[in-house]
């Protein structure tokens, strides 16, 4: 089992205040700025802002704050089966029983499994990729979680006591990057003669047809419905 | 940007990278004719109801309305699609081809740097792509690679040694991607020359050679992909070579001796495109 990692990989080098941080501000205060600034849209005043909060902070907060970060790290493993984010061997969406284990729903990042099971419209199982297959970017097939995807449908057919999976659903984003990684595990999946479906593409609620580009119209005419 | 700096302006180009910002956020790279590169921020467009989201996707030809910033991030707005390649996303063979067409003219460009007819190659080899039959998609590769060196001023040398200066008779020859150009051969040069020996380095038999560290391996050009190369740089005009009646293994090594040339300018390896491509097993 692999631990998780945060991906992309960025190199990390000891934390030390840097050259361009505040003038008059402590050491600590400044590692702290400066440890912000590494986190995903946060920018060097909310870095500040943030700093001066964890300051004012009762120390039993603080220190509850900072179990919770090293413990993330300490504890968080990704499951044998689905790749998901998990504490144990296996996650839980994979050891309940009452789950449907004919369809396995393909998502791109852990926080896609909390959407759709937020909906509780969804009671089979997952596969998290932990990225999308990226042309421009250089990102490969197996720089992803596809080949253990692939593994786990070859072991699935080949145990005769079990339900085997007859669904493949792919649920990676309707941008291009999540196109060719649907593109991808179709060529790859069906002939193993498992379904490979695709989520619907359309206007969202809410939303003027003025405004819809290109793709999401021409998405919508090929997935129309009958009315009642 | 232009020396006058302006609040707003208009700006055409294609998405050539992106990448999430923030919460909702996306920041794009537009390849545009006139700006070169332009990096622009389309805030809330990774939102389901956002008007922005489905235009700024990768390759997509489009317009829009630019809030210029403070840096060299701008802000997009009221954006049209102009041309959604829908062909390309409909096939991961032609998606990945057309990916590293986009990568390959980004890589020739620059913020601030006006290159229309770069501009003009991509976007018409795009069209292309999504129309051409896929046995001929090699051929489109060697197209746009051997148009693009013209493009940027790096048309290869097919009609003169770029060691000797002779002119290359008809035959098989080699190609010095670090030198741009043929190569003679030396029974050609002797001919060329009108000397019984010939020029001791004018000619490398074997292309691994690494007696001098700054010579950069030499490729082989056979007549046929010599005679092909020369005629797509006189014909620049896709609807009639996609008409040629070409052998595969001429275009095979037309290709090598192009590849070799941009990733010695580029001074890169094997690009992102060309990664992807190799895993989704299309040969091209």
């Amino acid at each position: 089992m692999a631990a998780f990692r945060p991906d992309p990989p960025r190199p990390v080098s000891p934390v030390a205040p840097r050259t361009d941080a505040p003038r008059g501000v402590a050491a600590p205060v400044a590692r702290v700025i400066e440890a912000f600034r590494r986190l995903p849209g946060i920018g060097p005043k909310s870095a500040q802002r943030l700093a001066y909060h964890l300051v004012r902070m009762p120390e039993a907060e603080a220190a509850e704050l900072s179990e919770a970060i090293t413990g993330v790290k300490q504890r968080i493993k990704l499951c044998e089966t689905c790749a998901d984010i998990t504490e144990a061997i296996t996650c839980h969406i994979c050891t309940d029983p009452n789950r449907d284990r004919s369809t396995i729903c393909v998502v791109e990042e852990p926080l896609d499994v909390t959407a759709f099971e937020r909906t509780r419209a969804y009671t089979g199982l997952y596969h998290v990729l932990h990225g999308a297959i990226s042309p421009t970017s250089g990102i490969a097939a197996s720089d992803l979680k596809i080949k253990e995807l692939l593994q786990r449908l070859q072991d699935d057919s080949a145990d005769t006591s079990d339900q085997t999976v007859t669904e493949v659903i792919v649920a990676t984003n309707t941008n291009l990057d999540g196109e060719a990684t649907a593109m991808y595990l179709q060529r790859a999946i069906t002939p193993a003669g498992i379904k490979v479906t695709r989520l619907a593409r359309g206007l969202p609620s809410g939303t003027d047809i003025e405004y819809a580009d290109d793709a999401t119209l021409a998405h919508s005419l090929e997935s129309r419905a009958e009315i009642g | 940007m232009s020396p006058t700096r302006r609040r707003y302006f208009n700006a055409e180009g294609i998405v050539v990278r992106a990448r999430d910002l923030g919460e909702a956020d996306r920041i794009v790279i537009l390849f545009t004719p006139n700006l070169g590169l332009l990096s622009c921020v389309a805030r809330g467009a990774r939102r389901t109801t956002s008007r922005t989201g489905g235009h700024v996707d990768l390759l997509r030809h489009i317009t829009a309305h630019v809030s210029e910033g403070r840096s060299d991030l701008h802000t997009l707005s009221q954006v049209e699609t102009i041309n959604a390649y829908l062909g390309l996303r409909r096939d991961l063979d032609r998606l990945s081809i057309a990916s590293h067409f986009a990568e390959m003219c980004e890589r020739f460009s620059l913020p601030n740097a006006a290159n229309p007819n770069l501009f003009a190659l991509l976007r018409d080899t795009l069209t292309h792509t999504e129309t051409t039959a896929k046995p001929i998609l090699p051929l489109l590769r060697l197209w746009h690679e051997t148009t693009l060196l013209t493009t940027v001023g790096l048309q290869p040398q097919l009609h003169r040694c770029v060691r000797t200066n002779n002119e290359i008779p008809p035959g098989d020859h080699w190609f010095s991607p670090s030198e741009g150009g043929l190569i003679m051969r030396p029974d050609q040069l002797q001919t060329a020359n009108n000397t019984a020996t010939p020029d001791p380095i004018a000619y490398q038999p074997n292309p691994e050679d690494q007696t001098n560290p700054q010579t950069v391996p030499i490729v082989p050009a056979p007549l046929n992909t010599i005679k092909l190369l020369r005629h797509i740089t006189r014909t620049p005009d896709w609807t009639r070579i996609q008409n040629l009646r070409v052998d595969d293994r001429d275009v095979e090594a037309g290709l090598k001796l192009t590849g070799a040339m941009l990733r010695y300018q580029q001074e890169r390896g094997v690009g992102r495109a060309e990664r992807v491509m190799g895993e989704v097993g299309f040969e091209c």
